[in-house]
């Protein structure tokens, strides 16, 4: 038993790897690694630590909703449509350049 | 034979973003069949300008007013669309070319603009298409759409 505590010593580490492995894949515990009374590492078995891995992210992404550059004018969101009715573009471009009708 | 380049007036995106606009659907068929076809399209800045200017007096709000400038920048991005600057060069093809065309300032950009590049100008602006037909190619959506048997 090298463990203490859930501390492990550089110099266990050192001289007993195989053992000190054994007993950290053993116990599925985490185990703070000490170096000169300062915690340095920390070691855990490879199943604990796989646990801990986020699950992979969905990678079937959903397309973006929003239409972007010319497929924004061919079918653009509800949100920017203009629902006023009775509007003659045409007759407001000629407003802004001018045209006095 | 039409070429593949386009120059699309400003009535056409507005109709596009007008739901109950006469035109709307029409200007919206037509941008799908340029996607289709490939079309390149070439507009001088006054243009988007023109647009954002008109969306912004009916919508007053300058956050989507902005949203039509980003997707103007993102058709830019795709390589579909170029914007013809109204600078130095630009004006040497306007002084060379302005007499042609009896319009006002605005009008007379887009034509020499179609001229110069040598498009087709769409328009929903018929005394445009009267005062530019027999110097550029012109028409509107609907022709364009009949003439490629849509």
């Amino acid at each position: 038993m090298f463990a203490a505590l859930n501390t492990l010593k550089i110099s266990d580490l050192r001289k007993h790897t195989d053992a000190v492995l054994d007993e950290v894949e053993e116990s599925g515990g985490v185990f703070v690694v000490f170096s000169r009374s300062t915690p340095k590492a920390v070691l855990m078995s490879y199943k604990h630590f796989k646990q801990l891995e986020p699950e992979p992210e969905d990678i079937n992404l959903e397309p973006l909703k929003t239409p972007r550059g010319i497929d924004f004018f061919i079918n653009p969101p509800e949100e920017f449509l203009i629902k006023k009715r009775g509007v003659d573009v045409v007759k407001e471009i000629r407003r802004l350049r001018g045209y006095d009708e | 034979m039409m070429n593949r380049n386009l120059s699309i007036d400003a009535s056409v995106f507005l109709s596009a973003l007008f739901q109950k606009e006469i035109n709307s659907s029409c200007s919206r068929k037509f941008l799908q069949k340029i996607k289709e076809l490939g079309f390149f399209v070439s507009i001088p800045l006054l243009t988007p300008m023109e647009v954002l200017q008109s969306y912004y007096r009916f919508t007053k709000n300058s956050k989507r007013s902005d949203g039509i400038l980003e997707q103007f920048v993102e058709w830019n991005m795709q390589k579909r669309i170029g914007f013809v600057s109204i600078e130095a060069s630009f004006f040497l093809q306007f002084t060379a070319h302005h007499r042609l065309f009896n319009l006002k300032t605005s009008d007379t950009i887009v034509a020499v603009n179609a001229y110069h590049q040598k498009t087709t100008l769409i328009t929903w602006d018929k005394k445009l298409i009267q005062e530019c037909k027999n110097k550029i190619p012109v028409m509107t959506p609907k022709q364009f759409l009949t003439q490629m048997h849509v």
